[in-house]
């Protein structure tokens, strides 16, 4: 897949890391593949780095770089209600599927 | 179908590929207060591979420290020696038992699954003031009867596996099916018999089913964290699910919708940078 360096500033939330990211002595800070949120990037920034490389945004929740929340909730809700199946089934109440599906659908400040 | 006795399950531990004696050590001495910081550092140093690992992981960014560490002397001065045991236990657990072949078993979800529950379990032990440290070693080992069955049951586990993939059931309810048993009760047999500390045993028996209690626990705390870890789809395995959560272990936790905000960050935050210092 192609990649996109970018600084990081402009990266929106959810998108996925093309290449690690080191910082001045090496240390490994994130890996490639580790999906980007808003305070992953305020700990990168803070820690001094300025570009990253990202996978460039094909995922329904992307439109142009920008986050669509009604897109990324849908997606969400989607993977949430195939991973909770059994409490489906069983009719049970899991307050976790809620506070997961807006984790996963709220984009960070 | 098999039914395991309580015999045939310690018998099957000769069968195990062998965990690193120093892993057993830290994890059993979780109870002792009587280890110094000196004898835990010359345990590690013992095992290179062991040490190697833990100074990878101490010095990736999930540990902050202001400068790399070079010696398991120095990380305990750092990391203090509670934390140094586990991220040492982590060190020496994760990743083992890749040479035991299981049709269906995916050993790398399995262990994104595992260090994503420690981080969990520690996560939320800091919010419910329990103990973060055997918070993240439970969370670790809190499945180590699945790897029991895996490798020594490897047939009988590989036909468990496609019996559940074939009903969508729950993994406990198709080991329940071909064994008479579940991994959690496996786990409980081992670590009891491997002497871990009562409360890691307990938590790893019932961390599928926790029992009635008038207090929060270590097992109300890995039931939560292993329902989480699935939630936010650690693992990567396309067809995971969450196990039914006990509404009564989540009520004696206690939290708050913003404490479990703050769980699901850090955690997702956390995972990779871990993930690869200790599976790569």
């Amino acid at each position: 897949m192609q990649t996109l360096a970018t600084t990081v500033d402009l990266i929106p939330d959810g998108i996925l890391l093309a290449q690690p990211v080191l910082d001045a002595h090496g240390q490994l800070l994130l890996p490639a593949g580790a999906p980007i949120t808003r305070s992953a990037l305020n700990s990168l920034q803070r820690r001094g780095v300025e570009t990253i490389f990202v996978n460039p945004p094909t995922e329904a929740g992307s439109d142009n770089g920008r986050a669509n929340p009604a897109a990324l909730q849908a997606d969400a809700e989607k993977r949430l209600l195939h991973l909770f199946r059994p409490a489906m089934k069983a009719g049970q109440l899991n307050p976790l599927f809620h506070l997961i599906l807006r984790y996963r659908s709220v984009e960070k400040p | 179908m098999k039914q395991l006795t309580t015999d045939e399950i310690l018998r099957s531990i000769h069968e195990l590929p062998a965990l690193p004696a120093v892993v057993l050590e830290l994890i059993q001495s979780f109870s002792d207060s009587r280890i110094s910081a000196e004898q835990l550092a010359v345990k590690i140093s013992h095992d290179q591979a062991i040490a190697a690992k833990t100074l990878r992981l101490a010095n990736s960014s999930f540990y902050g420290l202001p400068r790399q560490v070079t010696s398991i002397a120095e990380a305990t001065a750092i990391l203090g020696l509670r934390t140094l045991r586990s991220v040492a236990t982590a060190a020496g657990l994760v990743g083992g038992f890749s040479g035991v072949r299981c049709r269906g078993f995916d050993f790398d979800a399995f262990w994104r699954h595992s260090i994503g529950t420690a981080l969990t379990a520690r996560a939320l032990a800091k919010r419910a003031k329990l103990d973060e440290d055997a918070a993240f070693t439970l969370g670790l080992v809190h499945d180590i009867g699945r790897l029991v069955l895996v490798s020594s049951y490897e047939e009988e586990y590989a036909q468990a596996i496609a019996y559940q993939v074939e009903h969508d059931c729950l993994m406990y309810a198709a080991e329940r099916h071909h064994f008479g048993v579940d991994h959690a009760e496996v786990g409980g047999v081992i670590a009891e018999h491997w002497h871990f500390a009562p409360e890691i045993v307990a938590a790893i028996s019932c961390h599928h089913r926790p029992p009635p209690s008038s207090t929060k626990s270590l097992t109300d705390l890995v039931h939560v964290a292993d329902n989480i870890a699935h939630g936010l789809d650690l693992s990567h395995k396309e067809n995971d699910m969450v196990p039914l959560l006990a509404l009564e272990s989540w009520g004696r936790l206690a939290l708050s919708d913003a404490d479990y905000a703050d769980v699901f960050e850090v955690v997702t935050e956390q995972h990779e940078v871990v993930c690869h210092a200790l599976l790569a």
